[in-house]
């Protein structure tokens, strides 16, 4: 069991930085939370709605799968930075009037008639790694997908599960060249007391396998929430967290929509995928997978 | 089970050793933040015969400075500004001179506000101060030594001089505020 605690502690250990980062919403007013946490959950969702398929084939009968996926989401500029509602009165000390968001550079000062107004900076990343493991469990042309995994590393406490179906519909096409599928996707991330997100994607997939390489694509709809809750600390030198006020924000992930091309290399019971998914933000996947 | 544990373990390694060969781990080395630190000044008496004020502080009386103290590895100068929250005379106006001197008395800046009026600031926008880059520097090397920055002091001075109307009764309240930003390790 203490193998599988430190194989799982590896496997988010690439996201728990970010989650790390935490503290800095202690210090992002209720107003501007929604701005500046909004590409972090685009990143959640764009990461927790990938890796689901890499074929549209379902077994007929028995299957068996387990492996861990890899996603890159690469963060466009435009959701580096905002430009935050301010008091009237208030304007930039730099030419540029917008601040960072959780992966932008340079928080903004703006001066204005209370005092200085200040933000954190960002994370300053263009791309952010997430790997989550999952296993599937197929049966009669239906597919359901698991992933879990409870962490608690250092400062962050975290637990994320997952759960989907994949239908085959090829299988009552009679003589159609390709594989097709549906799957419903459902995911749920919760990171120490501060965020509660869930992620949900319905997708249509296709498929042909040639010889040990199987091209795939899908195009899948998606929605993402997340709830931050927090208490900004007191900071009476800011005019807008002069007093500790509990922060309680739903927002809603950019991603909407993705379109994703894939292919897949089968070596027996060894199955290595890459696929890319063009959305609002974009995903380059990977996934080792070991399929009975 | 144990193969189990073993295939889980072939599987997870690889890649995460592959995604953390990548830099977004040097991305949380630091993460800096922006602070402010304000110092009220109230202004009263005869506009013929305004005393000059000072008023010493410190950054350990930001509660930001001291929620993030033990973990700052540099501190810098944003920006300062000079605002006003209160003024008894609409009319008034007069040269502002504003000081920053270290503990020991060495000046960091001085900036004169040239017939400012107070009541076009006031609650309406801040003066920010415009610091030469020879006064940023001066700072910057005054915050340099991270170990001494719990007890540094900072002196700000305020004198107000060729005031308009005379001989006129005032009371204003402002304050000279400093936009700093900490580099702080995680």
């Amino acid at each position: 069991m203490k193998k599988i605690a430190i194989a799982l502690v590896v496997v988010l250990f690439s996201a728990t930085p970010m989650f790390a980062q935490v503290d800095n919403f202690d210090y992002i007013d209720a107003k501007s939370v929604q701005q500046f946490g909004k590409p972090l959950v685009t990143s959640l969702g764009s990461a927790l709605n990938s890796g689901a398929f890499h074929s549209a084939k379902v077994s007929k009968m028995f299957g068996f799968s387990i492996g861990v996926k890899g996603m890159m989401m690469m963060i466009p500029d435009d959701q580096k930075r905002f430009t935050p509602d301010l008091p009237p009165g208030y304007q930039s000390i730099t030419a540029d009037n917008s601040t960072a968001t959780i992966f932008g550079d340079q928080g903004g000062v703006y001066a204005g008639p209370l005092g200085f107004v200040t933000y954190p900076n960002g994370l300053n990343q263009s791309s952010i790694p997430f790997v989550v493991p999952q296993a599937t469990l197929s049966l009669l042309g239906t597919e359901v997908l698991v992933r879990y995994v409870p962490l608690n590393l250092k400062d962050t406490k975290l637990k994320l599960f997952g759960v989907g179906v994949k239908h085959s519909i090829s299988q009552y096409i009679p003589l159609i060249p390709v594989d097709v599928a549906v799957q419903v996707l459902y995911n749920k991330l919760d990171v120490n007391d501060l965020l509660t997100s869930t992620h949900l994607a319905f997708n249509g997939q296709v498929s042909k396998t040639f010889a040990l390489v199987t091209l795939y694509g899908g195009v899948q709809y998606e929605k993402s929430k997340v709830t931050f809750d927090y208490t900004t600390k007191a900071d009476p030198e800011n005019p807008l967290l002069s007093t500790p006020t509990k922060v309680s924000a739903e927002v809603d992930g950019d991603n909407k929509m993705r379109m994703t091309v894939g292919a897949t290399l089968g070596l027996g019971f060894f199955v290595l995928n890459a696929d890319y998914s063009l959305g609002s933000q974009a995903v380059a996947s990977a996934g080792l997978t070991f399929e009975f | 089970m144990k193969k189990f544990q073993l295939l889980l373990t072939l599987l997870v390694v690889p890649v995460t050793a592959l995604i953390l060969n990548g830099c977004i781990l040097d991305a949380f080395d630091e993460i800096t933040q922006n602070m402010s630190i304000e110092r009220n000044f109230t202004v009263s008496g005869n506009t013929n015969a305004i005393t000059p004020q000072s008023s010493t502080f410190r950054l350990n009386d930001s509660q930001l400075y001291r929620d993030n103290k033990d973990k700052i590895k540099k501190m810098r100068y944003k920006a300062a500004s000079f605002n006003v929250s209160e003024n008894n005379v609409p009319a008034l106006q007069g040269n502002i001179i504003l000081t920053l001197k270290t503990a020991t008395g060495l000046p960091l800046f001085t900036k004169t506000l040239t017939a400012f009026k107070p009541n076009d600031y006031m609650n309406i926008k801040a003066s920010v101060l415009d610091l030469t880059q020879t006064e940023i520097d001066a700072i910057n090397a005054y915050l340099a030594n991270v170990n001494l920055l719990d007890t540094i002091s900072f002196t700000a001075g305020l004198t107000v001089q060729n005031v308009t109307p005379a001989n006129t009764n005032v009371t204003m309240k402002c304050f000279v505020s400093l936009a700093l930003e900490m580099t702080i390790e995680p």
